[in-house]
């Protein structure tokens, strides 16, 4: 649905940059937009395991601590929210995650992906998925590193690429960067074997 | 342990489905606030706005947060919200 943002005065800066009273005043009044947007779109994600208050006064040091990258291609308190879910997700899947045994991501050094058994599936399962199943898993034992198999069996467990990143003691763009690849370089191994994506998808 | 069925089905799909992403998870972030606001307006999402796409559709970690930006976002405009 088409909606119309409503316009902001465009004094963030000079008033978050200003003297002690008119900082304050703006503080307050960002700190308030905040939960407000939070509130409704937190607790009902990860078990709402953080408390929107504290999450809040995080993004506000955040934001404080960002304003000069604040380019003012959207009204700044959409990007002051948009720092804020970033940090809020961020801590939300720390905690969420902290306790799930991950042992696809620990065991470095052992681990291999490893494909079920194509013909075990439910009946309806076609040949041309069997076939296929068997090229992608050699093309996953022969093309893929270890680290790239790791992260995919990670993202097929559900585990956020952040969580990932940080059993790998890596960051979450190289970890994207690593799925990405592995993801490329599997289609191009099928194409290389003549399946192209109408293959792919139709056996799915 | 073996993939399930489903979790082949979701590999598969996801090999079928990727394709070269201009961007890296930090550079789709920092385009969230313009991308949701164009997105709102009904704007045409070419160029950057594209590339935000595309990568939404590549990673689900982008992608969760982003629908969080707009749930959040849209709370922050609902009057019976204030």
């Amino acid at each position: 649905m088409t909606r119309v943002i409503a316009s902001e005065p465009d004094d963030w800066l000079p008033r978050l940059r200003g003297a002690p009273e008119l900082r304050e005043a703006a503080l307050d009044q960002l700190r308030e937009f905040l939960v407000r947007g939070l509130s409704r779109a937190l607790p009902h994600r990860y078990d709402g395991c953080v408390g929107v208050e504290d999450i809040t006064q995080i993004a506000l040091l955040k934001i404080l601590n960002s304003l000069e990258s604040f380019r003012g291609q959207s009204r700044f308190t959409t990007w002051a929210l948009a720092i804020a879910i970033r940090v809020a997700m961020s801590e939300m899947r720390r905690k969420y995650y902290r306790d799930v045994p991950l042992e696809t991501v620990t065991s470095a050094g052992t681990f291999r992906l490893e494909l079920a058994d194509p013909t075990a599936e439910e009946p309806e399962a076609i040949e041309s998925r069997a076939t296929l199943a068997a090229l992608l898993g050699r093309l996953i034992a022969e093309t893929l590193s270890e680290k790239q198999q790791i992260a995919i069996r990670g993202s097929l467990d559900e585990l956020p690429v952040e969580v990932i990143a940080e059993r790998l003691q890596s960051n979450r763009n190289a970890v994207y960067k690593l799925l990405h690849d592995a993801r490329m370089k599997l289609r191009e191994g099928l194409e290389a074997h003549g399946v192209t994506v109408d293959d792919v998808m139709t056996a799915v | 342990m073996p993939l399930s069925p489903a979790q082949l089905r979701e590999l598969l799909q996801g090999v079928a489905t990727s394709s070269p992403d201009s961007l890296d998870c930090d550079g789709c972030c920092d385009l969230f606030a313009e991308f949701a606001e164009a997105e709102l307006q009904g704007q045409a999402l070419t160029g950057a706005y594209a590339a935000v796409r595309n990568h939404l559709r590549q990673c689900t970690c982008c992608a969760y947060e982003y629908e969080t930006l707009l749930e959040a976002l849209r709370a922050t405009e609902d009057p019976d919200n204030a």
